[in-house]
This record gives C-alpha cells, structure tokens and sequence, in this order.
C-alpha cells in the first residue's frame, strides 16, 4: 500500500485540506506548501528541502499507521445475521427488501439454533469474548419466536463459555408494546425507522393494513428509550422530508434522547417513482445533513451517515467483505441482507454457505474468497479520498461489477458530507459555515475527478 | 402436573441481567440469579404460558425432546413455586 498513491489534496475556500487515511493525518496548508508536500513525498526520504512545518507533516505523512483490514484463511464473521422471516406487516413506498415479494417464509427454530451453535464455536475457536448478534428482516419481530430462542440460545451459550452477547435489531416498531419491552430489556441497541413527523411517516411507510405507522413506531421508541437497550433513530430522506431535516433531528433528541440518529437518502428505483416518492437533491441533503449534525451535537447524540469518513481505513463500508454471516430463513448464508434476486440481478453471488436440513453447517469457501477479493476492485472509487471510508457504499446498488466509473448522486453527497466531517475534526466550523453558504464550491468539488495529491498541479 | 398459568407473586420482582435474570423477593430482599436454562423458562413461560409454542421455543434453546423439555418446565416451576416466586394454576 503506497501512502502517496492513497494521499489526498481537497480544496476548500483557497486552502488545501491534506488527507491521509492511512497515516491518520489531515491538516489544512496553502498551495506552496502542498506543492512542497507533494515534492516531498514522491522523493521519499531523500528530500531535505523544506522546512519547519511541511517538513514535520511529511514525516507524519510517510509513516504508515492504519492500513485497511483484509480477511483471510478462515472464516471469521464480523457479527452473525438472523433475517428470522422476509414477511412484514409494513408496506414501505421504497422498501428495498422484496418484503412484498418475499415468501411466508419464516426460520425454523432448530436451523436458528444451528446457526447460533455454529457462530459460537467459531468465536470460541478465535478466543473472542464477544458473541454479537444482528437481526434483520422483513420485519424481524414478525417472527418473535425466533428472535427469543436466538437470543436465549446465545445467551447460554455465552454462560457456557464465559462471553458476552451484543444483541441489535433493525425494526418498524409495528408491535404490541410486551414486544419492545422485551427488546428494551435483551437488546443492546434497538434501530428503529422513523421518518420523522407523522404526515411523512405515514405517507413513507404505510401498513399492509392501510393504517400509519406513526403512534406505534412512536411508541416503541419511547419504551425502548425508557428501557436499558440504547435507541437509534433511522430515517429514510425523500424530497418529502429534506427540508424537515433539522426539525427532525431536533425532535428526535429532544423526544426520544437516542443513542444515535441516522440520515439515509432515499435510493430510487421504478417502484418508488410510481409511488411518487424522489431521492432529495444531493447538494440539499448534504447541507441539511451537515446542519442537523450540528444541531444533534449541542445535544451531545451523534448523527451518522453510514458511509461518513471513518476512524480507520476499510474496504468496506457495509458488513460485506467482513466475513458477515447472515442466515436466511431457507438456510443459505450471505454476506448482504437484502434478497438474493438484488445482486444476481447484477451478476453477483455473495452466498457463501448454508445450513443443510440436518442443520449441519456447510461454508463455502471459494465463494468467500471472491466476495472477499471483489469488493477490492472499486475502479470509480480510485481517485475519491473516500476510497478509504465510504469505500463504494453499497457494492449491489452503487458500485457493482459494471457500474460505470462516474460519481452519482450518491457519490457527491457522500463527498460534500465527508468533507465537511474533516473539516469539523480539524475544528474548522468558520470554514464549514462558508462552504455551507457557497452551495455551488461545494458542488463543484464534489464533482472534482481527482482528489489525489499526485494528481494535484 | 397439567399447568395452565404461571403468575409471580405482586411481591417479586425482576430484571434481566447479562448472566440471567434476577428476581427479587420485595419483602424479604432475598435476591435468586436464575441462570440458563432456567432464566429462558422463565422467560418463554411468562410470555406464552403453557402453548405447546413454549415447549416448541424451549426445546430448541436446551436442545432436548419435547417430552423431556415439558419434565423440565415442570421440575423448574415446582422449585420456583417452593422458593416462593409463583403460583401455578
Ligand atoms: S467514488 Fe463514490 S462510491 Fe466511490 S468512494 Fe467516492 S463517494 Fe464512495
Ligand atoms: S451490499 Fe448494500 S444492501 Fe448489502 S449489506 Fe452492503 S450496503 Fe447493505
């Protein structure tokens, strides 16, 4: 890994952010200056013509800290995934899950055992201590028998051996409240989808029955805030809800007091523009993003953009390439929740195993090492100084095998946002606050080809 | 034994702690970890009560056939009803 090849030259207001995923360092100079940086680090240790501050921030940019981690030899998950059932009681305009489509399929409670089992031995075998749990769905609490003996069977296994659990669900909060209250007394971190304020939510996420979603959504993230499990708020963001971003974030922490908010824009497809529903303008999302941001964090609770700069390089934003088992109800193990029709849409497999009716648990081995090597090859993302972080955002629907080499409107959002990220680390809010006010910089840079500082003239 | 209901006694309470769930005497301060399996007895029973769905969820959790899973709830719920923490009807 050359730290030249993966050093970046963002420009903001007339200054040069220097970025560095891999020597951890970031620091804001003028042009001479990342001229002089850029001399310095082709010549390597041979160049002695500089002085003082570019010189201390060269030997920074030439030691390796943190490089991305890569799995390899044998399996060993990120967390294990339990979709308990496809089916859901929602009818979300933009679900992207197939719950629709999905058949009444639910887990069997022996294969959910199996899975549990298998998972645990392999966090003995690696002397982890933690045994971590994530499930999805459909809606997973409409198979609460599931949820209970995966989470029972774990944590007896974890007695057993002397680990602890993590438990998270991905849930529409569409239950009796006995169900969150269960949730709020075994789950660590409960996600709950909350578009924000009732006429949004209700036009966003309908019930099959024809009702809203609102009071009970609502209500379940005031009983899991009440309880030890810690809350995150996911909302969805359409050109419905854009506008209504800080007013949202401000609600949900003064309201529910959450762990954690998140903000994703909504992905189009052919079914949510028959339902009239539209991805918000990037450029609007970003900046409504990086204010309500600032709005969460007078009240101390993080906003997250999932693929936001991270602490450490990766090649993967997602839980794909980490080895992540998710079990499906008809047993196959995947490395990505969503059906399997998505990716094969696309040319790709990313199963790696099954549980066989027995339950005996097969993983195979070859598929995992292509899903490990493909998510690698980012051709897009070559040039982007969110290679490191964003990482291609989701492999099925951003940058799949073919999906051509030029930023989406994805891409720009993910740029201006993670920008500004930088520039907040720095402590750069008066730089932050001019580039929010000069919407078509910040536009122009997130369209900018090249950030590489070798590329930089 | 032909159970149909599990009730805890209004002077008993309890918690789910990471190693089980901890159930409380109010009264007397007598505190009693129940550990796994029989904090998932606990559990499923409260929940589904004497449904053959509680002796399907059970089985799977402690691995063993239904007979012996219902020997099991039994055993655990005449100990729990000794020690004070409920009656069953
Ligand atoms: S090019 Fe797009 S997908 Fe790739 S890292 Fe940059 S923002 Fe992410
Ligand atoms: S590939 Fe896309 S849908 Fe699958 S886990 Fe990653 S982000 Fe999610």
């Amino acid at each position: 890994m050359n730290i030249l090849q993966n050093t970046y030259l963002l420009p903001v207001n007339g200054k040069y952010l220097v970025y560095s995923p891999f020597a951890s360092t970031r620091a804001l100079v003028n042009k001479s200056a990342a001229l002089e940086i850029k001399k310095g680090m082709k010549a390597g240790a041979a160049f002695s013509d500089n002085q003082g501050q570019v010189e201390n921030l060269l030997i920074h940019l030439n030691e390796k800290k943190v490089l991305p981690e890569k799995r390899k030899g044998e399996i060993n998950p990120l967390f294990l995934g339990i979709i308990p059932t496809r089916s859901c009681n929602g009818a979300c305009n933009y679900c992207d899950f197939g719950a629709d489509k999905a058949p009444d399929l639910y887990m069997p409670l022996k294969r959910a055992v199996s899975a549990v089992d298998w998972y645990s031995g392999i966090v003995r075998k690696n002397k982890h201590k933690l045994l971590e749990i994530h499930f999805f769905g459909g809606e997973p609490m409409m198979a609460m028998d599931v949820v209970e003996t995966v989470v029972h069977r774990a944590r007896f296994n974890a007695q057993n051996a002397n680990l602890k659990t993590v438990f998270e669900i991905s849930t529409n909060g569409q239950y009796h409240r006995d169900k969150a209250e269960f949730l709020g007394s075994y789950f660590t971190t409960v996600i709950l989808s909350l578009d924000g304020f009732e006429p949004v939510q209700n036009a966003h996420r309908p019930l099959k029955n024809g009702r809203g979603s609102f009071q009970d959504a609502r209500r379940t993230a005031e009983i899991i805030s009440g309880s030890s499990a810690r809350l995150g708020l996911r909302a969805c963001v359409s050109d419905k809800n854009v506008d209504q971003m800080g007013k949202i974030a401000e609600w949900f922490c003064r309201e529910f007091k959450p762990f954690s908010i998140n903000f994703e824009a909504l992905r189009e497809t052919s079914e949510t523009s028959i339902k009239n529903l539209y991805p918000p303008d990037p450029v609007k999302f970003a900046v409504s993003l990086i204010k309500a941001r600032r709005i969460c964090a007078s009240y101390g609770i993080p906003l997250v953009y999932a693929t936001d700069i991270s602490m450490n390089p990766v090649y993967s934003s997602c839980p794909v390439g980490k080895d992540t088992a998710i079990v499906s109800p008809d047993g196959r193990i995947s490395n990505c929740y969503l059906m399997p029709e998505k990716w094969k849409e696309i040319g790709m497999d990313l199963d790696f195993g099954f549980i066989r009716d027995d339950n005996v648990v097969v993983i195979e081995k070859g598929n995992l090492k292509t899903i490990r090597n493909d998510i690698t090859k980012k051709p897009r993302c070559s040039r982007c100084f969110c290679r490191w972080s964003c990482a291609g955002g989701c492999h099925v629907g951003n940058t799949f095998p073919g999906a051509g080499n030029d930023y989406n409107d994805y891409c720009r959002q993910t740029r201006m946002i993670s920008l500004s990220t930088l520039l907040d680390s720095l402590g750069m809010d008066e730089m932050t606050n001019e580039i929010l006010e000069e919407t078509a910089r910040l536009e122009s840079f997130a369209n900018q080809s090249s950030d590489l500082l070798m590329d930089f003239m | 034994m032909n159970p149909k209901k599990m009730t805890v006694l209004p002077e008993i309470a309890w918690v789910v702690e990471n190693q089980g769930i901890l159930v409380i005497n109010t009264d007397t301060s007598i505190v009693k970890l129940l550990d796994y399996p029989d904090a998932a007895v606990w559990s499923v029973i409260l929940r589904y009560g004497f449904r053959p769905k509680a002796v399907e969820i059970l089985s799977a959790i402690i691995d063993s056939t239904a007979k012996n899973t219902r020997e099991k709830i039994e055993n655990t719920l005449i100990n729990w009803e000794k020690e004070g923490f409920i009656t069953v009807s």
